[in-house]
């Protein structure tokens, strides 16, 4: 069976987006576990949010669940399915290479996403991963790019010295807490769960929350912590930003079911702001991000020659209340979130000014 | 590997792959030709039972017990056939002076019905993780420039663009 792909081209209202997000919840709702619930939704609707799942990331785990309502799901979710599982037994192989490589050029590197949530998952397969983020103390840089292989064994490391602000934790501090777990012969070292709990609800929040892959990330890690998580570690920091990790449990638990009781996402799932879950389901129902938070990355001066590309181009740069809110460091409350986008718009003139001018002399 | 009669026997390539078994299915990543096969029940025992000391017939009869039906050897030879032209086989093998190679629609064709799944070695087009990273919008793959520190990245570019970000005309780069 083959998908109809024209959901993902035709022209979508907003009304749309949400729908489809809201179905996109409801397939992955309790996605990441062993056994996960039946699901709600009919065949017909698992599959007509087929192509949006493989968009995001989560075809794997839409998969499983159609799985339990029909024995023949599309055989674009299945080879999806194939993809990501030899993806994540060569990703497994290269982890461990490039912890060699850069160990023996002196370089303890850190390993978070990836890899590090995949293994958390039921089976390697159902969480797909493309780069290898590594956390690279900043003075260890050009030791750890001479490291990485060129040419044909190239690999898709991205490597990171900085932190968002709102992490608030140094790399001194992430490494002197971090674990090492055993693959392959190899000791991976990741961020402890208590970090790598914070990391990845801020991560959700500055990409505009627009892969429902990451927000089953959170449930999962939540629901899987040990009995000694240590929600201090994870919280503790400036109020504000405590805030929003919980909202990003508390949609975890609202979005995708995920079980946050006795955790402090618990009180905040209850009273989340009004706009964040619609944002999230229309940003999902979309099934596009900006990837990029900070770069204006498109180019201007092509695109003015064909109207219809440029309103493209400035929609995408359009930032969701989500990522406004991030950019603008406001707090998750009620208060409306269109004067944050506009302003968030208006705070990236002056770079696309520079941007554009640099483009002009380009071309 | 050869026989006493000087024929090379089939031998399953092992250097530089990766498998995963799934459910019905046997997946396997060629990490030199970064190319991403799946192997359905038959094709894979055909091929783990290829270990250089067997022969079509032996290979046949080994099927036939695994799975307590007759196996015709032609059935054998369309495995090898594909398995071959995936380069999943670590040397050529031999055939028998005359023998056409065969498809799945000439054993249909030719009536050899059988109570097991024919082989089948079919790719994976998907890019691979070698090729995978942060899937990004047309707009920033346009934005982007060939002479542009890791140049066009080759990243997924996320619906409604198609493709992998690649290099486009001039300095430019584009989904395709």
């Amino acid at each position: 069976m083959r998908l109809d792909t024209s959901q993902t081209t035709a022209a979508r209202t907003i009304s749309d987006e949400k729908r489809s997000g809201a179905l996109i919840a409801r397939a992955l709702t309790g996605a990441w576990r062993a056994i996960p619930p039946p699901s709600s939704l009919s065949r017909s609707d698992l599959t007509a949010i087929a192509p949006l799942a493989i968009a995001t990331g989560g075809a794997a785990l839409l998969r499983r669940q159609i799985e339990v309502v029909s024995a023949h799901h599309p055989e674009e979710l299945q080879e999806a399915y194939r993809r990501y599982t030899l993806d994540a037994a060569v990703h497994e192989i290269q982890v461990g290479e490039i912890f060699n490589r850069m160990r023996a050029a002196d370089v303890e590197p850190l390993l978070f996403k990836g890899w590090a949530l995949a293994r958390l998952y039921p089976e390697p397969g159902l969480r797909p991963y493309g780069d290898i983020d590594l956390w690279i103390p900043a003075e260890r840089l050009t030791n750890a790019y001479k490291a990485l292989p060129s040419g044909e064994r190239m690999y898709c490391v991205e490597p990171h010295t900085w932190f968002y602000p709102q992490f608030e934790r140094s790399i001194a501090d992430v490494m002197s807490r971090s674990q090492l777990l055993p693959l392959d012969g190899v000791d991976i070292r990741v961020p402890c769960l208590e970090d790598h709990l914070r990391f990845i609800c801020l991560h959700f929040l500055y990409h505009g929350g627009w892969r429902p892959l990451w927000l089953c990330d959170v449930g999962l890690m939540v629901e899987n912590r040990p009995a000694d998580f240590d929600w201090d570690r994870c919280l503790t920091g400036k109020r504000k930003y405590a805030d929003w990790i919980t909202c990003v449990m508390g949609l975890a638990h609202q979005l995708l079911g995920a079980d946050v009781a006795g955790t402090p996402g618990e009180a905040r799932a209850r009273r989340l702001p009004k706009w964040l879950a619609p944002a999230v389901l229309r940003q999902w129902g979309q099934a596009s991000g900006m990837s990029q938070t900070a770069n204006l990355s498109f180019s201007f001066p092509r695109r003015f020659m064909s109207p219809p590309a440029l309103y493209e181009a400035l929609k995408e740069h359009w930032r969701n209340p989500v990522q406004a809110s991030v950019e603008m460091d406001a707090p998750f409350n009620n208060a409306p979130r269109a004067p944050l986008q506009f302003a968030a718009a208006f705070l990236r003139v002056p770079d696309f000014v520079r941007y554009f001018g640099r483009e002009i002399r380009r071309t | 590997m050869k026989r006493s009669n000087g024929k090379d026997l089939p031998k399953a390539r092992e250097k530089d792959l990766v498998t995963r078994q799934i459910p019905g299915e046997l997946l396997v990543y060629d990490l030199k030709r970064h190319k991403a096969f799946c192997l359905n029940e038959t094709a894979a025992a055909v091929w783990k039972s290829c270990n250089g000391r067997r022969d079509v017939a032996e290979l046949a009869r080994l099927l036939a017990d695994d799975r307590q039906s007759p196996v015709d050897e032609k059935v054998i030879w369309l495995a090898l056939d594909q398995l071959e032209k995936s380069n999943l086989l670590r040397q050529k093998f031999s055939r028998p002076v005359g023998l056409p190679q065969i498809s799945r629609r000439d054993l249909i064709r030719i009536g050899v019905v059988t109570a097991i799944t024919l082989p089948l070695v079919t790719t994976i087009t998907a890019p691979t993780a070698a090729q995978t990273g942060t899937p990004i919008s047309d707009a920033i793959c346009t934005g982007r420039h060939q002479s542009d520190p890791g140049g066009c990245g080759g990243n997924p570019c996320s619906a409604p663009a198609v493709g992998k970000c690649i290099n486009g005309p001039g300095n430019t780069c584009k989904c395709g």
